[in-house]
């Protein structure tokens, strides 16, 4: 065995080092010494085997080596060094994965689906856009189905670097019948990144002689005729 | 000599060759031993405790990067507080040696 030598020289250097967790490095080191010796003896004309014992003899006692280097590795300071570059890094995937979750968070409100309501036919649908500020509210298809339901389906996209005061507003809904009473308020709910948008959904029970929708969205307020669809400001 | 490179100027020495240039283990020992036209011969495995003890005097840093012979050796580089400490260790010696000079002159003469 060509290396067997250098092996258990290092062997025994190594059984004096008490901090195991170094003893990787120091082989490698030495191992990497000895190398480089042998070479340069057998570039000086030595045959490999007298090269190699010469290597290992002039590395010096193991032993002496051995307590040396074992006060150069003291477990406690190993061990210090070593838990603080655990917490170095356990650090620093806690930032990578808060900024992974809030890059999730940005994006995903806007890319979430709409829950299908009903499978009924629909009378009518909205598409529309309203601006308002630096938002901007988008129905989204929102559709008065034949059983009545009324599903209203918007997004409100924020400009990101619009310097507008940020002011957080949903959608909210009532129903009017031809005298103007309020027939049924609906439920919903959306989700939002506070920083480019949101998403929402409403579901409204239209009872027949309900005439027309309101939409409140701040000042926005939008009146959308049940019977054909239209949408109406103020 | 000492066969030892545990004794007194040796973090001078080494200190003094790394400024110069980064060396790994085996550089130090080969330019040691040219530049005392051989005077100096280590057990060079008492290389290693000195310069772990270095670098964990923060006087060195060590990084494993490729020698010229395109294989991977674990260099040591000179830090600031390496370089403070050099100056301090050459004026140490300037004194240690002068000291000495004066000793064995004041003998000579008496």
């Amino acid at each position: 065995m060509e290396e067997k030598k250098w092996e258990n020289y290092i062997d025994e250097v190594l059984s004096f080092v008490k901090f195991k967790y170094d003893h990787k490095a120091i082989r490698r080191e030495l191992t990497e010494h000895m190398e480089d010796m042998r070479e340069d003896l057998m570039a000086e004309g030595m045959d490999e085997a007298a090269a190699e014992y010469l290597s290992v003899a002039y590395m010096g006692d193991a032993a002496e080596i051995g307590r040396a280097l074992n006060e150069e590795h003291s477990p406690l300071l190993g061990w210090i060094w070593h838990l603080a570059k655990g917490l170095v890094l356990v650090a620093f995937l806690g930032t990578f994965m808060t900024l992974l979750y809030l890059g999730y968070s940005v994006v995903s409100p806007l890319y979430s689906d709409y829950r299908e309501i009903t499978d009924s036919p629909v009378v009518f649908t909205v598409e529309k856009k309203f601006k308002s500020y630096d938002d901007t509210l988008i129905l989204d298809g929102t559709k008065l189905h034949e059983d009545g339901t009324l599903d209203i389906r918007y997004r409100v996209k924020r400009n990101p670097f619009a310097k507008s005061i940020l002011v957080f507003r949903d959608v909210d809904s009532i129903i009017l019948d031809e005298a103007g009473k309020n027939m049924h308020i609906g439920t919903g709910g959306f989700r939002s990144n506070f920083v480019s948008g949101s998403k929402g959904q409403r579901i409204c029970f239209v009872p027949k002689e309900a005439k027309t929708l309101v939409l409140y969205w701040g000042e926005l307020i939008l009146q959308i005729d049940l019977d054909t669809g239209e949408v109406a400001k103020g | 000599m000492d066969k030892n490179l545990i004794g007194g100027s040796t973090v001078l020495m080494l200190l003094a060759l790394l400024e110069e240039k980064d060396c790994y283990g085996y550089e130090i020992i080969k330019e040691l031993k040219e530049r005392s036209q051989n005077v100096f011969q280590f057990k060079e495995g008492t290389l290693y405790p000195v310069l772990h003890r270095m670098e964990n005097q923060g006087y060195v840093k060590s990084y494993r990067a490729k020698a010229e012979n395109g294989k991977e050796r674990k260099y040591y580089r000179i830090t600031a507080a390496g370089k403070a400490q050099l100056v301090e260790e050459k004026k140490q010696w300037e004194v240690f040696s002068g000291t000495v000079n004066r000793v064995i002159g004041a003998r000579g003469f008496a």
